[in-house]
């Protein structure tokens, strides 16, 4: 089975409505991950998609991110959780694995919690 | 379920530090699938230099083609340092993830934790014959070098003139693209007898009067274009029936950015076009890869 990371980077379900709000990665198109500050890291995927942003900001094929804010000093700790994750046998009936969900609003308007992967990860971003 | 190990790497000695140096060209720690591991070779006494695919990969930059890290391995023991980097890369962890190599040897905590921040800690490494990591360089590359294929269906405006833009490629090839071939299909027809196309490249995107170069159509330099002629798209015409490039020499772009056009062949304005008529664009050059011109979705 084709294993998948889910982001979403939107306060709002009903905000749901483009590249940079939501995505799914296939774990195998993960090219690396990398602090690029002591708070952040980025995760970096192949696309051939000229419409996701990629590397540099620019919409060029190439790689895409998504950067995560992370507690300092807690990066090893949330890149054994990614790997940990990405060899989970949890998603046997989908293979969506949920990362980070930022929505705090529902559909039809009730409150809701947001979701990350690690309690070292504090917001998530699709640049 | 299949399995990926993801190699670890550290360089910085303080836990609170990773990150600080940014991203590029030595960044604190960096994560890569092993699948991303080509090979590895000394690159001086006691270094081991491992080469990944590139982690990031814009191809409107031209960094270099590959990730490396370094590592500091005792002198004469190299051999066995590579067959230790082998063994873990291949091994089975859990998680799937594998600290190959790990400088730091302080932490970081919050206050009350244990450890405590700033405690001593040991480095770690897959090798006996591995020391410290030396170097982490995460380029920002260019994958786009080689041989590519594109092709695109044009909605073409309907009240064109001579030589104006009908319709455009959404993408672009940035500088040092040689078109080595190019060919146009007609694959939904106008709804009446009217609809001549060529199409033509140029440094530029335009919009409107067309200031580029033909290479598929009846003005070609040469008449080479196969048939000699433009795409007829009108309605009396036939859906799949190609013009392409012929034997026109590639055509080589230099410094020159390449935008694709395709440019309206007979005045479209007094008699419109009718229907949705649309044309499919082949593309096949070496050099860079193409880049969206029309932006984010």
């Amino acid at each position: 089975m084709r294993k998948y990371f889910y982001f979403r980077d939107v306060g709002d379900e009903d905000h749901d409505d483009d590249v940079s709000a939501s995505i799914t990665i296939p774990v195998s198109d993960i090219t690396g991950v990398v602090p690029t500050a002591i708070t952040t890291l980025d995760v970096y995927y192949k696309t051939n998609d000229a419409t996701v942003p990629n590397a540099t900001g620019g919409t060029a094929a190439g790689t895409g991110k998504v950067s995560l804010t992370c507690t300092r000093g807690k990066l090893i700790e949330v890149m054994a959780e990614i790997a940990s994750h990405a060899n989970s046998t949890k998603p046997a009936n989908s293979g969506l694995i949920i990362m980070a969900d930022g929505a705090i609003t529902g559909y039809d308007g009730e409150a809701q919690s947001k979701f990350f992967f690690s309690n070292n990860v504090t917001a998530n971003a699709i640049t | 379920m299949e399995k990926t190990n993801f190699l670890y790497f550290r360089q910085v000695a303080d836990m609170a530090d990773d990150g600080s140096a940014g991203d590029v060209d030595g960044p604190g720690s960096a994560m890569y699938p092993a699948s991303s591991f080509r090979y590895m070779n000394p690159t001086a006494d006691g270094t081991i230099s491992l080469y990944f695919d590139n982690m990031r990969v814009d191809p409107t930059t031209a960094g270099p083609q590959s990730d490396t890290v370094s590592l500091t391995v005792t002198q004469g023991k190299e051999k066995e340092a590579m067959q230790d980097i082998m063994a873990a890369i291949n091994s089975n962890p859990t998680d799937g993830f594998v600290v190959m190599a790990d400088d730091c040897v302080t932490h970081d905590a919050p206050a009350g934790a244990s450890p405590a921040a700033d405690a001593a800690r040991n480095s770690s490494y897959c090798s006996s014959h591995v020391t410290a990591v030396s170097a982490i360089n995460v380029h920002n590359a260019d994958h786009g070098y080689g041989v590519h294929e594109y092709s695109e269906v044009v909605d073409l405006a309907l009240d064109v003139a001579d030589d104006a833009v009908a319709g455009n490629l959404s993408v672009y090839i940035p500088a040092q693209a040689h078109i080595t071939y190019a060919a146009i299909t007609p694959v939904e027809l106008a709804g009446n007898d009217i609809g001549s196309i060529a199409l033509e490249v140029h440094s530029a995107h335009d919009t409107g009067a067309s200031g580029g170069t033909e290479i598929v159509g009846a003005d070609v330099a040469g008449n080479v274009s196969l048939p000699d002629a433009d795409l007829d798209i009108s309605s009396n015409a036939v859906v799949g029936k190609s013009i392409t490039m012929g034997t026109l020499a590639e055509v080589q772009r230099s410094t020159a950015a390449s935008y694709f056009a395709l440019v309206g062949k007979a005045d479209m304005t007094s008699t419109p076009m009718t229907g949705a008529p649309k044309v499919a664009v082949y593309l096949k050059w070496f050099g860079p890869a193409a880049v969206s011109r029309t932006g984010t979705a």
